[in-house]
Order: structure tokens, then C-alpha cells, then sequence
């Protein structure tokens, strides 16, 4: 296996994701013996081959319509899963949006959160605690900080979790369709500091529906269609291409 | 499997941050929290003491420090073993969002409770200190016997914590299989009392890597108990070893069997 060039950030080559989806699976051991042989799933190709490289720095939006493998793809850009062929290299901290629950313990203060999820994106304790004031604030959470996560509303949450992502220093920034749950004013705080991060040279992939936050924060953009990458190219050629088959398949529907 | 526990010593931090928290949930910020958790320990050996020698006159002197001392690792057991079902189904939402190496999990299910059976200890030194019991030379074992105790419920830890993911009555099976063992285990009676019932029942119970660790506690910590009918019984050796082997090969399984199958687990969780 060669080794990705030197300013490369993500490098995707041949990905298969199969996932099984269980019509029937005996859940408990008491059933596993019982009923043998009643284990029924079919296997659900996700991802169906694809092959891209993302450079540092690069914004890159991925689009497409619902269960095109648009969340897949983000989640093994994220290890949290394992391709069932091919490889994924990333290189560099990675930072996640990936769902808005942002992994808290419910039971965990917000600043306790913050202090948790320092080792796991690679930051030591000491310099987490220096930056929690920072992700406060940027969070608009002010006193809530100190209250157990199960007080908190979804938007309270997802501030916190994007604040916690956007102030980690990462590498690699991979938020999937979370943003559009924040109100006007937190949105646009968002994008500017996204662009803050694109400046830093940060590379972004960002999943959305929205075509304008796409096309105001990457420049390029993938089409995923059910699982197999339709286009790669500027976001203005792709979104356009995008917008017109949509449009074309709702007129055959 | 040495580029897995390279992977686990860069997520270092991240163990420490899991025990914390779970430390934390467990005695909920206060100091009292660990008193409480440790007075239903402590008032079990007090009650079967209670039971032991006035109601069934088992003629054993200082039978509570041996109850105690049998007690306290069979707790770190039972606890460990039922933490670790679900350590990886409490975390599900972590699971799927971060990337960690998710042997850190189980790892930091036991390390948390050891930590808190080592809290137990000390206070089990100051319960003999006051009886007072003098520990024998062999007291030096002790973080040995720690270090297996650790090994082996490391492994089953690993097996089980992902088992029960597969299926949820793991920990169910696990939790009644325990209640059993208890009784097959010398933690309440005397391991010199097994002969009683025939000459051969001593290597099958000895056979459970548990009771090895149990009755090592006692045996390096008090002499051994002076009963009128049976002899006393000094440190096993060989059984000492067996257990270690044991311990270990469960480490090992454990650890293989886990790395197999943990990437399906933020799959099926």
C-alpha cells in the first residue's frame, strides 16, 4: 500500500461498506439456543466503490438524497466504523458532528463533558480546561455549563457540541446535517467560524441539505447517489447537476 | 495485536477520564458514596458472622476477619463481572460518534472497580489491625494475587462486555450464574472444611480460578483458620499457579476474541 502524498488529508480508495440489516435477530441467548437458523438479514450495500482524495485545507460538501451512504461515508471518515473493503486514510486530529446527542453523559455536567471528551480528540486535560471558558461562551450556554446534560435542550446540546468540535484544533472536521436544528444568529456564528478553520487550513467535509450553507462553505462537492459517487467537482457545476436530476426523477415519480 | 495496545497507551488519558467517571457515578461526588457502598459489604459479614457462629457454632476464632478477607475479592469479582456486561452498552452514544480503541471500555470497567476494591482493602487492614490479627510474611503477595485478580477479570471483562451486546440476557445469565457460585466458592465456609465431604472435592473446587484468588487472599493475609476436625491448610502453590495460568490465558482469549468482533459493535448497539 502506498502511503498517501504529503498534503493529503483524506485519501478514499475502492470503498465497500455492507451493513446487515437484521429482519430477525435473537437478541438473547435464551433465543439463540431455542431458535436456531432464525437469524434473518439481508446485507444493505451502503457505500458501492468510492474513490476520492480530499488535500489539507479543502472544503468539500458531500450531497445527495436520503440513504445515498451521505452519513455512512461521514461515520467511516470518523472510525466509528470499518470499511468492508477497501481503505480510508486520515490523517490528523478529527473532529465530529455527527448526531446531535454529541456522545454527553446526561447525568455529567457540561463543563464535565468538556473535561471527558478532551483525551478522546487528543487534547490533555490542562489545555482542555484552559479552553472551556472559550467553548462556553462560544456556546451561548453561560451558567447552564455547571448543570447536568438531561437539563439541556437539543440546541443547547448541539452548540455545545459543535463549540467542543470547532475549539479542538482539528485536522479534519467532519459535521454531518446537524446545524440547521440552531437559530439565525448561532447559524452564522457557525459559518464564520468555519471559514475562521478553512482559513487555518482545516479540511471540512460537511454534509447538508442546505444549498446555500454548501455553497457558501466548500468548494467542492461530491454527489453521492446511492452509494456510488455520481460527481466531484466544483460545488456550483455538482449542485447543479444535483438539483436537476432531483428535479427530473420528481417529475417521473 | 501489539499495534492494538499501542493504540491503547496513546489513548492513556482517555482511561484515566473513563475511571473518573465512573468513579464519579458510582460515589456521586461525595465522600459519603463510598461509605455507603462499602457499609452493604460490611453488614453482610457482619450478619452471616453473626449466623456462622451462634446459630450453626462453627467453632472458627476471628471467623469474621476470614469472612472478610474472602469477601472483599469475591465482591471486586461479582461487581467487575456485572459492570463489564454493560460497560460497552452505557457508552453506545460515544461509541457511535468518537474513535477510540474500544477495548478501553471494559479496561476502564475493571480498573474502576479495582480501584474501589483497593479503597476496601485498606479498610479491611484497619479491621484486622483492630481485631487485632498479625498478616504473615506472605502479605507481600499481595499485589501479585492483585495483578492476576486483574488479568483474569480483565479477560472475562473483554468477553463478556461485547458478548452482551450480542445478546442482552448476558448479563442476566452472568448475574444468577454468580449467585450460584457463591455457594460453591469458600468464601462463607472454610476452604479446610471441603475435606469434610471427601478428599476429591478440594481440586474441583479449587478448579474455579476464583476460588483460587479468594482463598489466597485469606491465606496470605491470615494464618491459616484452626479448625477442631479438619488440618489446617497453608498456602497452595501449585493451586497458586494454576490460577495464574488461568488468569492469563483468560487475558489473552478475552483480549483476541474482542479485537475480532469490536468493530461490529457500534453496528449492533
Amino acid at each position: 500500500m502506498t502511503l498517501p502524498a504529503a498534503d493529503t488529508a483524506i485519501e478514499v480508495r475502492d470503498v465497500v461498506k455492507r451493513y446487515r440489516l437484521y429482519h430477525y435477530r435473537p437478541a438473547s441467548l435464551k433465543r439463540a439456543v431455542i431458535e436456531r437458523g432464525r437469524t434473518r438479514y439481508e446485507l444493505v450495500e451502503a457505500l458501492k466503490g468510492l474513490t476520492f482524495t480530499v488535500r489539507k485545507g479543502e472544503s468539500v460538501a458531500v450531497i445527495g438524497s436520503n440513504a445515498s451512504g451521505k452519513s455512512s461515508l461521514l461515520a467511516l471518515l470518523a472510525r466509528v466504523y470499518r470499511p468492508t473493503s477497501g481503505t480510508i486514510t486520515v490523517t490528523g486530529r478529527v473532529a465530529t458532528m455527527l448526531e446531535l446527542s454529541g456522545g454527553f453523559h446526561p447525568d455529567v455536567t457540561g463543563l464535565e463533558n468538556i473535561q471527558f471528551m478532551g483525551p478522546l480528540l487528543g487534547i490533555g486535560r490542562r489545555e482542555m480546561e484552559r479552553r472551556a471558558q472559550t467553548i462556553t461562551d462560544f456556546a451561548e450556554l453561560g451558567e447552564y455549563i455547571d448543570a447536568p446534560v438531561r437539563t439541556y435542550s437539543s440546541g443547547m446540546i448541539m452548540r455545545l457540541g459543535f463549540s467542543i468540535a470547532v475549539h479542538a484544533d482539528p485536522d479534519v472536521l467532519l459535521i454531518d446535517e446537524v446545524l440547521a436544528v440552531g437559530d439565525e444568529s448561532f447559524q452564522h456564528k457557525c459559518y464564520a467560524k468555519l471559514e475562521e478553520l478553512l482559513r487555518a487550513r482545516t479540511t471540512i467535509v460537511f454534509v447538508s441539505h442546505d444549498m446555500a450553507a454548501v455553497r457558501r462553505i466548500c468548494r467542492r462537492t461530491l454527489w453521492l447517489d446511492q452509494g456510488v459517487l455520481a460527481a466531484d467537482g466544483g460545488t456550483e457545476e455538482v449542485v447543479e447537476e444535483y438539483l436537476r436530476a432531483v428535479e427530473s426523477r420528481g417529475r417521473l415519480a | 495485536m501489539l499495534s492494538e495496545l499501542r493504540e491503547l497507551w496513546r489513548f492513556r488519558e482517555a482511561i484515566w477520564e473513563f475511571v473518573k467517571r465512573d468513579l464519579r457515578l458510582r460515589y456521586k461526588n461525595s465522600v459519603l458514596g463510598f461509605v455507603w457502598s462499602m457499609a452493604s459489604p460490611l453488614m453482610r459479614v457482619f450478619v452471616i458472622t453473626v449466623i456462622i457462629r451462634r446459630v450453626m457454632k462453627v467453632d472458627a476464632p476471628n471467623y469474621s476477619a476470614y469472612l472478610f478477607c474472602a469477601f472483599m475479592p469475591w465482591n471486586f469479582f461479582v461487581q467487575a463481572a456485572q459492570d463489564a456486561c454493560s460497560c460497552v452498552l452505557l457508552h453506545f452514544m460515544l461509541v457511535k460518534k468518537v474513535y477510540f480503541p474500544r477495548e478501553l471500555l471494559p479496561l476502564s470497567s475493571v480498573l474502576a472497580n479495582a480501584l474501589h476494591f483497593v479503597l476496601g482493602l485498606l479498610i479491611l487492614f484497619v479491621y484486622l489491625a483492630v481485631l487485632p490479627v498479625h498478616p504473615t510474611k506472605l502479605v507481600l503477595l499481595l499485589p501479585v494475587l492483585l495483578l492476576i485478580q486483574c488479568a483474569f477479570l480483565l479477560g472475562l471483562a473483554l468477553i463478556l462486555s461485547f458478548l452482551n451486546v450480542y445478546f442482552e440476557d448476558v448479563r442476566y445469565v452472568v448475574a444468577n450464574g454468580l449467585q450460584i457460585l457463591f455457594f460453591a466458592t469458600p468464601v462463607i465456609f472454610p476452604v479446610e472444611t471441603i475435606s469434610r465431604a471427601g478428599a476429591h472435592w478440594y481440586p474441583l473446587v479449587m478448579l474455579n480460578p476464583i476460588a483460587g484468588i479468594v482463598v489466597a487472599y485469606q491465606k496470605i493475609l491470615l494464618p491459616p483458620i484452626q479448625l477442631s476436625d479438619v488440618p489446617a491448610l497453608p498456602l497452595d502453590w501449585g493451586n497458586l499457579c494454576y490460577t495464574a495460568a488461568v488468569s492469563f490465558a483468560t487475558l489473552l482469549v478475552g483480549y483476541w476474541l474482542f479485537n475480532r468482533y469490536k468493530w461490529r459493535l457500534a453496528e449492533l448497539v
